[in-house]
């Protein structure tokens, strides 16, 4: 299960249970981002763990972090999920917007490098 | 009612009583009637009310519990639309901020960028050897120039602004050729055309123009790139081309001068063939003579070159000695191009044979076809006979050196050995001395005796031939000869028990004139003996040692006829010989030594 282009790849480990997000991504609208969505919520419908790294991601536009959000509020409401992100330090938008993500989800975990 | 007196009164009023206590019954038992029904009206109205009181109760309790789910499910809804609604507030903020830092992101790389742009932009244009104009129009005044322009036009940059570019150009018609070309293509590339610069006057340079929004304006960039080296190198070039057309007429001049120098060099060469000493040819493939110089004609013994090349038709079969001569020399020219100092026998015109000495090679044209064959000839006849001579004489001196020396010995000294004095440590050696010899020197004359001393000891020569023995001299009339060198043998006591018994036979035989019959004395002895060449002229190989001196004494103290051996010798033929003890005899610088006297082989 993994999305490559020549701007980002989204590649989902069942062994670690951890969806891997590199390089630039910068889909058009929420439609756009549907399939991304549908391997996270595939993703944590066995999985009682759930990761997700964001170190290598550099550039995730508006839609994109509200996709994420949404995904947030779905693996909360599921009630069943411990859910990890993974964020580097060093890219600015990581360091303020994984925070609002944990408001969604205050049992969900930040791990910064 | 009508007035009534008191009894009346009072009568009438019991009357009056009663009719009204009677009409009060009347009216109770009608109120009591009326009751009856009102209470049963009542009670059926109450029963009927109070049925309808219960639906309605019902109806109420029913509403209630329905109001109850009602405001509880709204209740629920309420809470998650608030929930929903913190998410998306929260979703909202979230995705705002992410907005905001994204934003604040590119917008700060944009401004980077951008500085680094007019960074990169000013580096370019004042590092560049370009001039870079910018002006609003392309006779309007200058907004813009790099320090290039500055430095070429001598003005200051600050003091360039406000200029005009064409105040510039060393031709003000380029301005007009520029804007015409720029309104013909939408742009100027690479017109050549010459401008003034304050240092070297006026100079090429390829002007492009270009068209650009600059703050909403639109402004030219007028580009100026020196071109003034490309321009000399040009010139140089057509100078170098016009140089190289004059020297390549002072060539055709030398040509024509060496090709008159050829001729008079081929003049020269031909004379050279004519007078050379050497026999010069060149051949067909096939064998036949194309040309050849008089001292080849007179070398075959022919009249002339004329003569030669018409008599000989095919050099391979009339001219060689050696059958297939030709073939064989040819087949090293195809392999290796040439041959030198090849030595072969050929006729003469008249049958003669002579030696000849040739050098010859392959004429091939440019495609590296074979033309024909040339080549030189020198008579080496002389130096022939001369070198048969030479091996004859060495052959000769090499047979001479032999019959003094082992041939072993011979090749050591031949090989530069000065001193050769080699040890062995077991030699046989024999003396054999010829018994009366000086007694009848004095009866026969010296010729006669040295004749017949000649034909004994050549006797004795054939005999140490025939059991490969080692002659080392003769002293007088004595005869030396050894067994076991240069060369070791095993037999080597055998061998000279053996001559031993041969020489006495043959020495029996021998006569002399006067019917005496000649007897010889040996003496042998076995052991260790040095061998070898010493002193530098007349030298002989001869032996040294102990072993010698005995062997000497065995003869000199022997009888005519008798072989006498030492015990050394007796012990190591016992077996094979028969010997007779001769006893204890007394050998000077030895004293006594047991000695045998040699019979014969048994058997």
């Amino acid at each position: 299960m993994h999305i490559k282009t020549d701007d980002y790849t989204i590649r989902y480990e069942p062994e670690s249970a951890t969806a891997f997000f590199q390089g630039l991504l910068r889909l058009d609208g929420m439609e756009a981002y549907q399939p991304v969505m549908d391997i996270l919520l595939n993703a944590i419908e066995s999985a009682s763990s759930f990761t997700i790294n964001l170190r290598d991601l550099e550039f995730l536009n508006s839609s994109g972090i509200s996709m994420l959000s949404m995904f947030v509020v779905k693996a909360r409401d599921k009630g069943t999920v411990n859910l990890v992100f993974q964020g580097s330090e060093k890219i600015l938008w990581q360091t303020k917007s994984l925070k609002n993500l944990q408001r969604l989800m205050p049992s969900l975990k930040l791990e910064f490098v | 009612m009508a007035e009534a007196s008191p009894v009346e009164a009072q009568q009438n009023v019991s009357v009056a009583e009663v009719e009204y206590l009677r009409l009060e019954v009347a009216r109770l038992q009608r109120t009591n009637c009326d009751l009856e029904i009102a209470v049963q009206t009542i009670t059926e109205h109450g029963d009927a009310v109070e049925a309808e009181l219960h639906q309605t109760n019902q109806q109420l309790q029913t509403e209630i519990a329905e109001r109850r789910l009602a405001q509880s499910t709204l209740q629920n809804i309420f809470e998650t639309v608030s929930r929903d609604k913190a998410d998306l507030e929260l979703i909202l903020k979230a995705t705002a901020e992410h907005g905001d830092t994204v934003e604040y992101q590119l917008y700060t790389r944009a401004v980077e960028t951008m500085i680094q742009s007019e960074e990169l932009f000013r580096a370019i244009s004042e590092s560049t050897p370009i001039l870079m104009i910018l002006t609003q129009t392309l006779d309007g005044a200058i907004v813009y120039a790099n320090s290039i322009s500055s430095q070429r036009f001598g003005i200051d940059p600050q003091a360039l602004i406000g200029h005009h570019l064409k105040e510039f150009f060393a031709n003000p018609n380029d301005s007009e050729v520029l804007w015409a070309l720029f309104e013909q293509q939408g742009s100027v590339r690479n017109h050549e055309m010459k401008i003034r610069t304050i240092a070297e006057g006026t100079i090429w340079v390829s002007a492009s123009v270009h068209s650009m929004m600059l703050a909403g304006q639109q402004t030219l960039l007028t580009t100026l790139y020196d071109i003034s080296d490309r321009k000399l190198a040009e010139e140089a070039l057509h100078q170098s081309q016009t140089q190289l057309r004059q020297q390549a007429q002072v060539l055709e001049q030398r040509v024509e001068q060496r090709t008159a120098a050829l001729a008079t060099a081929e003049e020269k060469y031909r004379k050279i063939f004519e007078d050379a000493a050497e026999g010069i040819f060149q051949t067909t493939v096939p064998g036949q003579y194309l040309n050849v110089n008089p001292a080849l004609a007179e070398m075959y013994g022919y009249d002339s070159p004329a003569d030669l090349i018409a008599s000989i038709t095919d050099i391979g079969a009339q001219l060689y000695v050696q059958p297939r001569r030709r073939e064989e020399l040819l087949a090293f020219v195809r392999q290796l191009e040439s041959v030198t100092v090849c030595e072969s026998e050929v006729y003469r015109k008249d049958g003669s044979v002579i030696w000849i000495s040739e050098n010859m090679h392959a004429v091939r044209d440019d495609d590296g076809t074979l033309l024909h064959y040339e080549g030189s000839v020198r008579d080496i006849t002389d130096r022939k006979s001369t070198e048969e001579e030479l091996r004859r004489q060495r052959l000769k001196s090499e047979r001479l050196l032999l019959n003094v020396l082992p041939q072993a010995i011979a090749e050591r000294l031949k090989r530069g050995q000065k001193i050769i004095a080699d040890s062995f440590t077991e030699a046989t050696v024999l003396f054999a001395d010829l018994v009366g010899f000086t007694e009848l020197s004095t009866r026969i004359s010296p010729t006669e005796l040295v004749e017949l001393l000649n034909s004994v000891f050549s006797k004795f020569d054939h005999l140490a031939d025939h059991h490969r023995l080692e002659k080392i001299k003769t002293i007088g009339d004595a005869y030396m000869v050894v067994a076991g060198l240069p060369v070791p043998r095993a037999d080597h006591v055998r061998a000279i028990a053996d001559i031993a018994i041969d020489m006495q036979r043959e020495i029996a035989k021998i006569k002399v004139h006067d019917g005496r019959p000649l007897s010889l004395r040996i003496g042998i002895h076995t052991g260790p003996v040095v061998a070898g060449v010493i002193g530098i002229r007349r030298f002989t190989y001869d032996l040294w040692g102990d072993t010698v001196n005995v062997a000497s004494r065995m003869e000199s103290q022997g009888e005519p006829e008798r072989t006498q051996v030492t015990e050394a010798v007796y012990h190591r033929l016992k077996n094979g010989y028969n010997f007779e003890r001769r006893g204890a005899v007394a050998i000077k610088g030895k004293g006594d030594m047991i000695t045998y006297w040699l019979l014969d082989k048994k058997g």
